[in-house]
């Protein structure tokens, strides 16, 4: 693994225009970096990346029907107790789930290490799925790059045969913050890749969706919504004053509720009870184990985080970062401190996307804190030996 | 050989981009979506869609309803589902299996991705749906008494058709009356949730 600078491809931001990737500068920084790259080597993708990913979503999955079992782990979790139901239900009913994001701290030494899984409303998958596999084409035919050069990188075309799973007779809805372009962008991409698999769809606000006397979600015409995309954490949609309605049609959603057990780090500390040692864990425990403070090293992190909110680094006994936010009443979780990939571009997050149960691409985003935030960036990659 | 990740078909995009909003994508402000239906050819092609993918719709959608259309055993059973004067002879089928006095309601439509804007689109969409179970591309959809609008289930167990009945017909995000919206989406800060 190394970074590395290369020519920006000379027309790239009238390409971005072109698909309406606005938000290629955010917070009036640059969020994608034409002009920059990580390099790995097969090996590294396949042994250090790919198998491990596939790995650990096996070990998740595995670890749900556990979870959603015990009301002492739910506990944990901070799920409202009054709606454990519509979680447990869409686990046992096996509601068909769509994508998730692992983030791993990998320095291209040892093992890559676990740090969250983003498996409710993972992000940046048009960056990685589409401007990510153009760059690396158009790089090749400039001359940029090699002809053989790689990239991991199937998601879109995963993404197509996983929405290919969902049954077509009813339009597929998609919902989310609209107002907000990044979120709004990614919603789109993903209906897109619903319509290449052949859905019908809509597009609404997460505040449009409606409900009817029966109880059901509508849209804005009145119809029904019988299968929802929604880019909102599963977390919000419990404590929202429509959360009773999740209870008799909960199971119109995507991700299904059971990912709100996988999205929440206290997976972390239960991820490690159960595979304690595991190369590719980082030791984990809630707060009020004795071993989480015999850590000298540690990462402190809010059960529900996004974008590196309220999370504290403390190194040799000191606070070395933290970020604030609004996160952090529901609780936090304690986890060992793995250094990231460090280069002059920041610190590196390698983002490992999983479609369906596959491990199918690659995302790295760097940050110039130690804690990814918002103002990360989105770098390409390529594979070459 | 070495194994590669690409190198296949690069990824396209099907809507163009993804700065689309709910209002773009419906072609003009308030009107519907991506997914319409359709009572006549004729309406699809004033909707401003391509004339063959609406002729050709709509034919898939006559298809499906001579075959699957819900049967009934008289016109008064007919008639209690779908209205008065919804309802007509079944038919005689070409392989000689109706015109036995049974009776099935009128198509009041034809429902299908208004994203399919040529042929190639529409034969993908025929072709996909033909794996996943679905006997045509365009869905026939019937109206009942109270306004839903349904299509008929055509799923073959066995390698064997279901005979169409009212239980193989299932509402079609059924048409409803909003009691609440807001319910959702309260913590909005202009801030994204992905992440």
């Amino acid at each position: 693994m190394k970074r590395i600078t290369v020519p920006a491809r000379p027309d790239w931001q009238a390409k971005a225009r072109a698909v309406g990737f606005g938000f290629h500068e955010m917070y009036g920084e640059p969020y994608w970096l034409d002009d920059a790259a990580y390099v790995f080597s097969l090996q590294e993708i396949e042994k250090q990346i790919e198998a491990p990913s596939s790995e650990l979503h096996e070990m998740c999955m595995d670890l749900v029907g556990d979870i959603v079992g015990s009301e002492e782990q739910l506990d944990r979790l901070a799920i409202p107790e009054q709606l454990r139901d519509i979680v447990q239900r869409s686990w046992q009913r096996g509601d068909r789930h769509l994508y998730g994001r692992f983030d791993l701290a990998y320095d291209g030494k040892g093992p890559a290490k676990l740090l969250e899984y983003n498996a409710d409303t993972p992000t940046s998958v048009f960056e990685t799925g589409y401007f990510q596999y153009n760059w690396l084409t158009d790089q090749i035919d400039l001359g940029v790059l090699p002809n053989d050069a790689d990239q991991f990188n199937s998601l879109q075309e995963n993404l197509i045969e996983a929405f290919g799973e969902f049954p077509k007779s009813s339009i597929f809805h998609f919902a989310g913050m609209l107002d907000n372009e990044e979120d709004r962008g990614t919603i789109v991409y993903l209906m897109d890749c619903a319509v290449q698999a052949g859905h019908r769809v809509d597009l609404l606000d997460m505040a449009d969706i409606g409900i009817d006397a029966q109880g059901r979600f509508t849209d804005l015409q009145n119809r029904v919504i019988d299968r929802c995309f929604k880019l909102y954490p599963w977390e919000f949609m419990l404590r929202e004053p429509f959360a009773r309605q999740l209870i008799p049609s909960g199971d119109a959603f995507v991700e299904p509720a059971w990912k709100a057990v996988l999205s929440n780090k206290g997976l972390l500390p239960l991820l490690w009870k159960r595979h304690e040692g595991h190369p590719n864990l980082l030791a984990a425990y809630f707060p009020d184990d004795a071993k989480a403070g015999e850590l000298t090293n540690f990462v402190r992190k809010p059960l529900l985080s996004r974008e590196g909110e309220n999370v504290t680094i403390t190194r040799n006994g000191e606070v070395t970062a933290s970020m604030p936010g609004i996160y952090g009443e529901e609780g936090f979780v304690i986890q060992a401190y793995a250094p990231l990939f460090e280069s002059e571009g920041g610190y590196a997050v390698l983002g490992s996307w999983i479609v369906g149960d596959r491990a199918c691409g690659l995302a790295v985003r760097e940050d110039r804190s130690p804690i990814t935030a918002n103002l990360s960036r989105f770098i390409p990659h390529f594979i070459q030996d | 050989m070495r194994r590669r990740f690409i190198g296949g078909r690069s990824p396209l995009l099907a809507l163009g981009t993804i700065a689309a909003s709910s209002l773009a994508l419906a072609g003009c402000a308030g009107e519907a979506p991506a997914e319409v239906m359709f009572t006549t050819a004729e309406q699809c092609i004033q909707a401003g869609m391509d004339q063959q993918v609406c002729q050709t719709g709509y034919q898939d959608a006559v298809q499906a309803h001579l075959t699957n259309a819900p049967r009934f055993d008289g016109l008064a059973a007919c008639e209690a589902e779908y209205g008065e004067g919804q309802c007509t002879a079944a038919p005689a089928q070409a392989d000689g299996g109706g015109g036995t006095g049974f009776f099935m309601p009128f198509l009041a439509g034809y429902m299908m991705s208004s994203a399919l804007n040529n042929m190639g689109a529409y034969n993908n969409y025929r072709r996909d749906r033909e794996l996943n179970g679905y006997a045509n591309g365009a869905s026939p959809i019937y109206r009942n008494r109270s306004g839903q609008t349904l299509t008929p289930t055509v799923g073959r167990p066995n390698g064997t058709a279901i005979v169409p009945n009212r239980a193989t017909m299932q509402p079609v995000n059924v048409n409803t009356q909003t009691v609440a919206r807001q319910g959702f989406g309260g913590r909005s800060t202009g801030m994204g949730f992905g992440g």
